[in-house]
């Protein structure tokens, strides 16, 4: 287990480095002067030519690379053009509310993933199958903002149950992880039947029945854990796909994250942020994958003992 | 003779694929006796597979349905048992093991766990007893270091290991009967020779009935008392051992005895069956082994032998019947 | 165990060819089928729309602000009193031609590539694959955001964000089908006669890959029309007074409390469309590649 974990942890080191040369190369793939960009559209050629200064944008590339790194390391993103503040404020206090609500998404997501996979493979070929993945294939086809617009309109402007958005208590989070999630929902639902399916197959499961053990024991012991492995795997991995959906839930909902400081960033062209935020989101998906790997090889004995020991 | 312990009556059972009816056994009668390890042999598509998962009744999750006759399990009849009964009969009176060791225990459960779960499905005692005897059952199909094992998962042991603990796990609830479905198939041959040991010693010591399906006919001359000789979905010549390798009297048990090399006998190929089983649109109308059988006569494309003296089904044997 | 049955099966493949084959196992996914017609219908109303519609797409009827569902307006005004309905039936063809020009210059560059790297392998492989899980581990919307965000705002560059993200899903599956054609005996033995690299991909490697690839682009179409409009939901695609179904869903945005039926209809009409591509995806998959059937 650890060998594992130190050759996933080092196989990240190559990508970590393409993702900061990305980063910094982003300010430079837009068409247009960077110094002038990052200005403002209505500096002076003084004020660009100080921020070509201050930025070291007329260093050769790979100086200007080095520098980047240096300041990233020592926690400097630089500042926001719009506001002024430094980026990385912004983005420490727009964080949280993204990551909650990833997690509350994530959390119902399963819930009602796992629930549906289950029940569609056990019952295979039979109406409630037929039911639940007709309504996956509904949940991963509805377009989110729609899906969210729709609820609002229902549930809080006809019916008043719930805020139409910003973020606070518990029943803040109810309709924006349910937009969030009822895409991620379907896909985990639509995987675990499959690989339920597929472990119902195995002979392990036709000795668990010749020991005259129930349905119930034989599923809920021999192969829902088996056929976990792989959904535990694909639903870390959703949680890119969440933190991206966040990005329209977020402005449906004016929640305060991290993707709709993203959408209002490339509206009003504040390209350090931007660039932050590529990275930031970068990171969180490569962490996403790391974790998911670890808990792989966590779950599997086969990997977990093998290679350990 | 006492009572045969299990006995199959006239059993039929059928795969539907794509809504069509595809008979897979057509009407077997066959009986296991106390103590008594019985054969059943034939080749692939025979239908001894599916007769063993009709007794078992572990056919809900294939597309095959048992649609007719009786299977007597001490008088009575397992067929008409609620789930809940079958369950009982599962893993208790009668157990099973299977073809392929290395896929049969569940991967992500440690051994100990799978049969600690086998004996207090049946038994009322607590985990540390049934974790006693779980290993007591361990040492009996002679597995070193049993404590061990109990604290391993499938994966670390080799495959004639695992058919041990699949034994293990079969006769922890101390079966009446206990089916074998090829158990020895994919093993090595000194393993198998191993683990038809522990299956001798567990009939011995639990004169537990055996019903032993396989393609081996060497296997079956070591391990068996009586054979049932299947093809077709039918039982086409049944006898003790001796009967049958000594004096076969259908062409096919003949010409799988044929295909069997024999020590010291210089041959230079051996006989083989020619063709292959038929499928079920193109089985003949008659006898089943009609267009495969080098004695067939023109009786035997028009109708079905029956099973003359109980033992055999060719039109050859007609004559002693009357 | 029902050895029997799969004997039967196969001889009842030999006697019809693969499309037949494809056509009988298609027509029985009842639901897929009736997507199929579904699309086939929206594609008619995307080309014929501009003549059917009753309105102009930009026919204001300031009487009619904002008014609900009626016999004149089937689907409702909008805030300039446009006819929704008709604005959706010019939107169909732009929908429609986004999801497709994207993934097909996605799927063709992707299935170059892929090609390319299965069939020539070693470094050729490891260097183009890199760069595909580079761009597969991030999430499409992400991907598109930060393509957008460099190419800046517009219909085209959201082709052209779409169409960069459905690369390395194709690359990725068209090589392992050409990894897989490529074992096979008939194309080592074309190349040992000494066809040239050319020649064999054309010939031999490229219409094998095509059942899957048709599988994949109608898979992907789905995503690429719901991934477009979220763009232009979010002011990053279509111009807002374009009758985009994104576009006009953002629109209603501002008047979902007093006229729902504003944003109702267009996410309707994209809702049902890529439904519709889900479930044909689905069904041709079934149809045409029994690997991955369930």
């Amino acid at each position: 287990m650890l060998k594992y974990s130190v050759k996933r942890i080092l196989g990240m080191i190559p990508l970590l480095f393409v993702i900061s040369l990305i980063a910094f190369m982003f300010v430079h793939l837009i068409p247009g002067d960077p110094a002038r960009l990052i200005a403002g559209t209505d500096a002076t050629i003084e004020e660009i030519e100080n921020i070509r200064e201050k930025y070291g944008l007329n260093q050769p590339l790979y100086q200007q690379y080095f520098d980047y790194m240096a300041n990233l390391f020592q926690g400097d993103l630089g500042q926001s053009i719009v506001t002024g503040r430094p980026v990385l404020d912004m983005l420490v206090e727009r964080f949280g509310p993204t990551l909650s609500l990833t997690l509350a998404s994530m959390a119902w997501a399963l819930i009602f993933g796992l629930l549906i996979g289950v029940i569609s493979a056990v019952k295979r070929n039979k109406w409630p199958d037929h039911l639940s993945m007709f309504l996956a294939v509904s949940g991963v086809s509805i377009p989110s903002f729609w899906l969210g617009l729709m609820m609002i309109q229902l549930f809080s402007v006809q019916l008043g149950w719930f805020p139409t958005g910003g973020i606070g208590g518990f029943e803040t989070y109810i309709l924006p992880s349910f937009t969030l999630g009822a895409g991620v929902a379907a896909i985990i639902a639509r995987f675990t039947r499959s690989s339920l399916m597929d472990v119902l197959k195995e002979d392990y499961i036709r000795t668990g029945r010749s020991k005259g053990l129930t349905e119930f024991k034989v599923i809920n012991r021999h192969a829902v854990r088996n056929a976990l492995i792989p959904v535990v795997t694909m639903s870390g991995l959703q949680f890119g796909f969440l933190l991206s959906g966040s990005i329209i839930t977020e402005t449906i909902f004016s929640w305060p994250g991290l993707g709709r400081l993203l959408i209002n960033s490339i509206t009003a062209r504040d390209y350090p942020v931007i660039q932050s935020e590529i990275l930031l989101f970068s990171l969180e998906f490569l962490l996403i994958n790391l974790l998911v790997d670890l808990l792989y090889g966590f779950l599997n004995p086969k990997i977990r003992y093998e290679e350990g020991s | 003779m006492t009572e045969p312990i299990l006995s199959i009556n006239q059993l039929y059972t059928s795969f539907r694929v794509d809504g069509e009816t595809i008979p897979a056994v057509e009407g077997i009668d066959l009986s296991l006796y106390p103590g008594e390890i019985v054969g059943l042999v034939g080749e692939s598509g025979s239908g001894k597979s599916v007769t063993s998962l009709s007794v078992m009744q572990l056919l809900d999750e294939t597309p095959g349905e048992v649609t007719g006759g009786e299977v007597l399990f001490q008088g009575k009849d397992l067929l008409k048992f609620t789930d809940r009964q079958k369950r009982k009969v599962r893993g208790n009176d009668i157990s099973m093991i299977f073809q392929e060791p290395m896929t049969s225990l569940n991967p992500v459960l440690k051994i100990g766990k799978q049969l600690i779960e086998a004996i207090r499905e049946h038994q009322r005692i607590s985990q540390t007893e049934a974790r006693k005897h779980a290993v007591h059952m361990l040492n009996q199909v002679g597995i070193p270091r049993s404590e061990e094992i109990m604290n391993e998962y499938p994966h670390q042991l080799s495959g004639g290991m695992r058919q041990r603990v699949m034994i293990a796990m079969a006769m922890s609830c101390d079966p009446k009967v206990l089916i074998a479905d090829e158990p020895t198939t994919a093993l090595d041959v000194t393993i198998q020779a191993q683990i038809l040991d522990v299956m001798r010693n567990m009939r011995k010591e639990h004169n537990t009935s055996i019903l032993f399906i396989t393609h081996d006919l060497g296997v079956i001359a070591e391990m068996c008392d009586r054979v049932a000789v299947m093809y077709s979905g039918r039982i086409v010549e049944q006898g003790t051992v001796y009967e049958i390798f000594e004096n076969p009297k259908h062409p096919y048990t003949k010409g799988l005895l044929g295909s069997i090399p024999k020590l010291g006998a210089k041959e230079d190929r051996l006989d083989s069956i020619q063709g292959q089983v038929p499928t079920v649109e193109d089985r003949p109308k008659g006898c089943k082994f009609a267009n495969r059988c080098p004695f067939v006569m023109d009786h035997c494309w028009e109708e079905e032998p029956p099973l003359f003296d109980g033992e055999n089904r060719c039109w050859l044997h007609e004559r002693e019947e009357a | 165990m029902a050895e029997a049955a799969t004997q039967k099966e196969e001889q009842q493949e030999k006697k019809v060819t693969p499309t037949q084959q494809f056509w009988k196992s298609f027509k029985k996914q009842k639901v897929s089928f009736a997507a199929g017609i579904f699309l086939l219908l929206l594609f008619v109303v995307a080309i014929i729309g501009p003549w059917i519609a009753p309105y102009g797409p930009q026919e204001y009827d300031y009487d009619n602000l904002l008014s609900g569902p009626s016999w004149q307006h089937l689907a409702g005004t909008d805030d300039f009193g446009r006819d929704i309905f008709s604005r959706i039936l010019h939107g169909a063809w732009i929908s429609l031609s986004v999801g497709l020009s994207s993934v097909f210059i996605g799927a063709l560059l992707g299935t170059i590539l892929g090609i390319i790297s299965g069939y020539f392998g070693k470094w050729v492989d490891s260097a183009i694959m890199r760069v595909m899980d580079v761009l597969l581990a991030f999430p499409g919307m992400l991907l598109a955001i930060g393509i957008i965000a460099i190419l800046g705002p517009g219909l085209f560059n959201v082709v052209m964000a779409v169409a960069i993200f459905s690369v390395p899903v194709f690359a990725r599956i068209i090589r392992s089908s050409t990894l897989a054609i490529k074992s096979t005996l008939y194309v080592e033995a074309t190349q040992s006669i000494g066809s040239s690299h050319f020649r064999v991909i054309m010939k031999h490697i490229f219409p094998g890959t095509v059942s899957t690839l048709i599988v994949y682009f109608t898979m992907r179409i789905g995503s690429a029309i719901l991934i477009a409009a979220g763009l232009s939901f979010l002011g990053l695609g279509a111009d807002p007074s374009t009758p985009e179904w994104g576009a006009m869903l953002s629109n209603g945005r501002d008047y979902l409390n007093n006229a729902p039926h504003v944003t109702f209809f267009p996410g309707l009409a994209i809702f049902l469309t890529v439904l519709a591509f889900n479930l044909l995806g689905d069904g041709l998959r079934d149809a045409l590649d029994p690997k991955i059937r369930d």
